[in-house]
């Protein structure tokens, strides 16, 4: 079979590729910083590391790079909406009494922990591995979790939104 | 300190696909089923894949530098079962798949519903258990459009915690 370098075969494949949607949260010189991402994946067992990718440059890549630590916040399968309050980066002061009308609480390593969430993680940036791409990419080492309630994750193709492939 | 169980638990609500990635080297073809992979730049396009550091499909990814990463269909299980451990290769077959050697000179299922071809630009985590290779994209193929991923939370199998 011969490879196909077309664009639109080349984003179909990609799209193909399972995420799931999480809240990312940090805090920074008194400030919030909160944005849905989705390129996450675990990277090793022993250290627990997760690797995530965030656009260069961005308000989020930037605020998570000098903060050095931030959670992730697991949504439910039924939480598109809640989803929806975080797809464009929100910025707050600390004192914030919630989050887009979402109640939540601070580690402590103080980071802010949407309470309807199913479950989180809270982690510490431990390299910042080189990439000729245009994400950033995090590695970092995760160093609290919990679960509230039982359910399944929100999964980023059962949802209207998609982020992977070409630009969109 | 975290409750080493809940950190599980947790890892575990992360969603994945299920992929087989196999790749030519001094031995000959490997393959072996992954999960931990997320697309990670738009512009070059690249991939992060995360393999055990003991594999051969660790060494022979590092070795080679090129790999195709195959997407398991829905429907297609046993196909991601039959690379959970080391398999025997042929000259024309893996575990009785057939494949073709592309342009990229790494192995091609016949039986992937799409697949990515990838060559390797940076290898991280050496702190960690797993290498992580940051691929470019450098071609693909769908074999069957519109058919549907098998993701890990379909499946009994579970990888991550």
């Amino acid at each position: 079979m011969a490879v196909e370098s077309m664009t639109d075969v080349r984003d179909d494949a990609l799209r193909l590729l399972s995420n799931g949607l999480y809240v990312l949260t940090t805090v920074l010189d008194g400030m919030i910083h909160a944005a849905a991402v989705s390129w996450i994946t675990q990277a090793s067992f022993q250290p627990p590391l997760v690797l995530i990718a965030l656009r260069t440059n961005s308000r989020l890549a930037q605020a998570v790079q000098k903060s050095r630590r931030f959670a992730l916040n697991i949504l439910g399968a039924d939480q598109e909406a809640l989803a929806e309050h975080f797809l464009t980066h929100l910025t707050l002061p600390a004192d914030a009494l919630d989050l887009a009308g979402h109640d939540y609480r601070l580690t402590q390593g103080r980071c802010p922990l949407v309470t309807e969430a199913l479950g989180w993680l809270e982690c510490r940036v431990a390299a910042e591995p080189p990439t000729p791409g245009d994400h950033a990419l995090i590695l970092a080492e995760v160093t609290g979790a919990g679960i509230r309630r039982p359910g399944q994750p929100l999964v980023l193709w059962r949802t209207r939104w998609s982020y992977g492939g070409l630009r969109d | 300190m975290p409750i080493p169980d809940t950190t599980k638990d947790v890892l575990r609500l992360f969603s994945y696909g299920l992929y087989v990635a196999a790749a030519i080297g001094a031995d000959g073809p490997r393959a072996a089923t992954v999960s931990w992979v997320t697309q990670v730049s738009f512009d070059p396009r690249l991939l992060a894949v995360a393999m055990r550091k003991d594999s051969s499909i660790c060494e022979t990814v590092r070795a080679s530098r090129r790999f195709t990463l195959h997407v398991v269909g829905a429907d297609q299980t046993d196909f991601a079962r039959a690379f959970f451990r080391f398999s025997q290769a042929g000259p024309e077959d893996i575990a009785g798949y057939h494949y073709t050697v592309g342009p990229t000179r790494a192995p091609v299922f016949d039986h992937a519903i799409a697949w990515l071809a990838c060559e390797v630009v940076e290898e991280a985590n050496a702190s960690g258990d797993h290498a992580l290779f940051i691929a470019q994209i450098v071609g693909s193929g769908q074999r069957v459009p519109g058919a549907a991923a098998l993701t890990l939370r379909d499946t009994p199998w579970r990888y991550g915690g």
